[in-house]
């Protein structure tokens, strides 16, 4: 519980914290910038946006999965197991949504730029699923393969 | 004693004044619609019932006074549209005692009426009857014009830009707004309804969305096709780049076409340039103006990405929490 309660401290800081949060920010949109500029796309970071002259996508604090990768933490750290488990558990986790946030950045700026009829389905409906579903099935399959199973129960010795 | 006596002075004083009859000519005159101080607290009304489609009642209120103290005889009132050849109605008022005021309502049937808009002119006396003290106040023009909407799609179109100087290079966000101000639904007909071929100097970025209806870029064109209800509108907003070569100072003006069917026939057969609402002139071109080095336009098409609503964040805990129910009970372990 004490675990808990110090993620759950370090996760409040973060998101308080004008100065993680705006770091964590601009890592995002720096890096969303160089895969749209792999892509050809002239993609510059001004803060924490990123802007072509077609369309932008501000990494607001609430654009960084903080949420998700809070809870994804909060679920590996109380679930009774060893701490190699964990330690693999949260470093798959935070890695797996973060990527999965570059990837809904980017395709969210081509939605935006080559299909907007259809940029607040994809943001709002497809994306939100798409996330929630990842970050619960990735902790079930952790659970499922490094969660600790309860000892047998001794078989009890005939005299 | 001296008090009743000065009592009875000034009752006498005032029954004089009462008798005494006025010998001036009446004014009759149109007051401007809510003018207060009419006798007994009245106040003036000119007004219509508004905007109709063709062939609908409008009801018109006019109020004439009578400024002088003189009694005006019979004398009529007529109301009339966009000058005094178009008569709307006339009523005849049997008399009009001096200081006191009558309102008349008039009902126009606008079947036949020229859709657009109309001056709706009220005039008192028109046939001269009363002499009065002063002839040129006898009428009064209603102030909001009255649009009569023909049974037919009507459109108009409005064009802007989301600045007025922009830097070579930047993007423009244009937005325009077409309104059905016809009284019968605008189909989506053979044809585009909407065109803006962009001119030298503008590239289409590809960018384009609108409420209702299909948009496309075509090369540097910008093309819409749907319908628009009747009193309904649509917006569309497509962006273009300014040429990174485009010179200081240099105006780039263009205006887009609406296409429309007048006369309900199925077959867009009318036609207008957009406006730019930002002048006082009609149908005029939407410009901008490149300015190197000048204040940058205000960032475009940018938006927010957050990962989880409101809802999803809840939807998210319960998933959690019920995963990991599910998952100690299934190991059969047990949270310290």
């Amino acid at each position: 519980m004490a675990t808990i309660a110090v993620a759950v401290g370090v996760l409040v800081w973060i998101a308080n914290s004008s100065g993680a949060m705006q770091w964590v920010q601009t890592v995002l949109a720096t890096i969303t910038a160089g895969i749209l500029r792999v892509c050809g796309e002239a993609a510059v970071v001004t803060g924490s946006t990123v802007q072509t002259d077609a369309f932008g996508i501000s990494v607001v604090t609430a654009c960084t999965g903080l949420f998700t990768t809070g809870l994804y933490v909060i679920a590996v750290l109380a679930f009774p197991t060893r701490w190699r488990a964990r330690a693999i558990g949260l470093a798959i986790g935070v890695a797996g949504i973060f990527l999965l946030n570059l990837i809904r950045l980017v395709s969210l700026y081509f939605v935006g730029v080559h299909f907007p009829n259809v940029l607040d389905l994809v943001h709002q409906g497809i994306w939100q699923a798409v996330f929630i579903v990842f970050a619960v099935i990735l902790w079930l399959l952790w659970a499922g393969r490094w969660g600790r199973e309860r000892s047998p129960e001794p078989k009890a010795v005939s005299s | 004693m001296v008090t009743a006596l000065g009592g009875a002075v000034v009752l006498a004083s005032l029954g004089a004044m009462a008798d005494d009859p006025c010998t001036k000519l009446p004014d009759l005159w149109m007051p401007a619609d809510g003018t207060s101080g009419l006798a007994n607290g009245g106040i003036s009304v000119q007004e219509t019932t508004g905007d109709v489609c063709q062939g609908d009642t409008v009801t018109i209120t006019v109020t004439v006074d009578n400024l002088s103290c003189g009694d005006a005889g019979p004398f009529y009132v007529t109301v009339y549209y966009d000058g005094t050849t178009h008569v709307i109605g006339t009523q005849r008022v049997d008399g009009l005692p001096g200081c006191e005021f009558t309102t008349l309502t008039f009902v126009w049937d606008t079947d036949g009426v020229p859709a657009g808009e109309h001056e709706v002119l009220a005039c008192a006396d028109t046939t001269g009857a009363v002499s009065e003290l002063n002839e040129s106040n006898n009428c009064i023009t209603i102030e909001q014009d009255l649009l009569v909407r023909p049974n037919a799609p009507l459109i108009e179109a409005e064009k802007t830009a989301d600045a007025e100087w922009y830097e070579p290079g930047s993007t423009v966000t244009f937005r325009v707004t077409l309104w059905n101000e016809g009284c019968d639904e605008q189909e989506d007909n053979p044809g585009h309804e909407f065109i803006d071929a962009l001119p030298d100097g503008l590239t289409a970025t590809g960018y384009a969305t609108a409420t209702s209806g299909t948009i496309s870029v075509d090369g540097n064109t910008i093309v819409w096709d749907g319908s628009i209800t009747a009193g309904g509108s649509v917006t569309l907003v497509f962006k273009a780049r300014i040429d990174s070569t485009a010179e200081d100072g240099s105006d780039i003006c263009n205006q887009g076409t609406v296409h429309w069917d007048s006369n309900g026939d199925g077959t867009n057969d009318a036609s207008e340039p957009t406006d730019n609402p930002d002048t006082g002139a009609e149908d005029d071109p939407t410009c901008l103006t490149v300015d190197i080095g000048g204040t940058p336009p205000p960032l475009s098409g940018t938006i927010d990405a957050p990962t989880l609503s409101e809802w999803g964040a809840i939807v998210l805990v319960l998933l959690f929490v019920s995963a990991f129910v599910v998952m100690v009970r299934r190991k059969g372990l047990t949270v310290a």
